[in-house]
């Protein structure tokens, strides 16, 4: 098909398309551009907003378990730190509860034709409590591997690895079954490898022996990734739904 | 986004939907409003996808709407086929263009009436609203590849038809 041709289409379709000049044009920029300055929000204060919003027993929980540590730091009994990392798929399991809420009380539909996109709103609840988590987790490793007999990069994956395998199965199960049964699963999910924390502590601690520092923080760092993969894969999810 | 351009542009995509300059102007500042409301999309590079997006849809809307409340005295809707509808030149443009002109526009509006709609509207934002394979595919949700083998499908189809009458 020649460039001419096509050329010579395209001022033909410009002119035969050519629709009458709007009448309400300039009047309506103007209101429009108020209106847009209006709704810049900086995005701390975003945060600060959506903040307000997470529910108070997901802080509280984050306090319990922080305290917990606090607890098995001071003491430094083996098996308070045994009960500590057994605790981290619980702190998992708040991030993926206060993702999938939308879904599991049907409201999606309805925070979809909100004025933050559901994407947005989804975005900044989950970074505020990962963030949040892992906070505390920072402060936490130091603790424990002063006072305990682990080194700092042990003590890290034994309460980071159920954490974020938790992370990842949960917020694969809140993306993929969306409603309460979700929520089951994510309960069933934390249940299960907290047991298998709890209960698999002295193997972990044998294998340690015979794996190399190197491959325990690669298994970090896939399970890390994986979490944070679904976390994405899930916000763009809900972007679908808006374009839908 | 220079949004007094893209007016324009949601406009006249809404005129080539609707055929009726009210409705289509109301259809525009509808999409513009829906699209300032949802702050998450104006920050992320797919402004302009998501503004067509909107405006597609409430057309589609305003569409059903007229399909379920046939009143006496309405802008044209869809033709009795379900195609788009056919837009007549304005009087004025009538006076102002020559009668070879206005003859080769209402053939060539003819035979874009012949195409598939979704053919006509590619066919329309590539080449009456100038946007990109790319941003086309974003729009309606497939592969720039796939726009492209569309939009010769549709040309070769419009060539054909345009041929028929002797246009080119």
């Amino acid at each position: 098909m020649s460039r001419k041709w096509e050329k010579q289409l395209q001022e033909q379709l410009k002119s035969c398309y050519t629709a009458p000049p709007p009448k309400r044009k300039r009047e309506f920029l103007a209101s429009v551009s108020r209106m847009a300055a209006g709704h810049q929000r900086h995005p701390a204060s975003f945060l600060w907003m959506q903040a307000g919003y997470i529910r108070k027993w997901n802080w509280a929980l984050s306090a319990a378990v922080f305290l917990a540590g606090v607890w098995a730091a001071r003491s430094g009994r083996r098996e308070l730190f045994q009960m500590l990392a057994a605790l981290m798929p619980f702190l998992a399991l708040t991030l993926a509860t206060e993702t999938g809420r939308s879904a599991r009380y049907g409201m999606e539909e309805l925070e979809l034709a909100a004025r933050h996109s559901l994407k947005a709103v989804v975005a900044a609840r989950m970074g505020i409590l990962g963030l949040e988590n892992l906070l505390l987790m920072g402060i936490l490793i130091p603790l424990l591997r002063v006072t305990g007999k682990m080194s700092l990069w042990q003590t890290g994956c034994v309460l980071l690895i159920p954490y974020f395998l938790s992370a990842f199965l949960q917020m694969a199960a809140v993306r993929k079954l969306r409603g309460p049964e979700g929520m089951y699963v994510c309960f069933g999910i934390s249940g299960l490898v907290s047991g298998l924390t709890a209960a698999g502590t002295m193997v972990i601690r044998k294998l340690a022996e015979y794996l190399p520092a190197a491959g325990w923080l690669a298994l970090l760092l896939v399970l890390a990734v994986l979490a944070l993969r679904e976390g994405i894969k899930y916000m763009r999810q809900a972007e679908e739904y808006v374009w839908s | 986004m220079d949004l007094s351009e893209q007016y324009d542009n949601i406009y006249r995509y809404c005129y080539m939907k609707t055929g009726h300059p009210e409705t289509a102007e109301d259809l525009t500042q509808e999409t513009f409003l829906k699209f300032l409301e949802t702050t998450g999309y104006r920050e992320q590079g797919r402004q302009l996808a998501y503004l067509y997006a909107i405006a597609r849809n409430l057309c589609m809307d305003h569409f059903r709407r007229k399909q379920s409340l046939p009143l006496d005295g309405v802008p044209p809707s869809r033709e009795a086929d379900g195609r788009m509808p056919q837009i007549r030149p304005h009087a004025a443009d009538m006076e102002a263009a020559g009668e070879d002109q206005l003859l080769s526009a209402l053939t060539l509006k003819e035979a874009m009436a012949r195409l598939e709609e979704e053919l006509q509207e590619m066919i329309f934002l590539r080449y009456v609203n100038d946007l990109s394979a790319a941003q086309i595919g974003k729009i309606l949700g497939i592969s720039r590849f796939a726009v492209h083998r569309r939009l010769k499908r549709g040309l070769d189809q419009l060539r054909q038809c345009l041929r028929k009458e002797d246009f080119l």
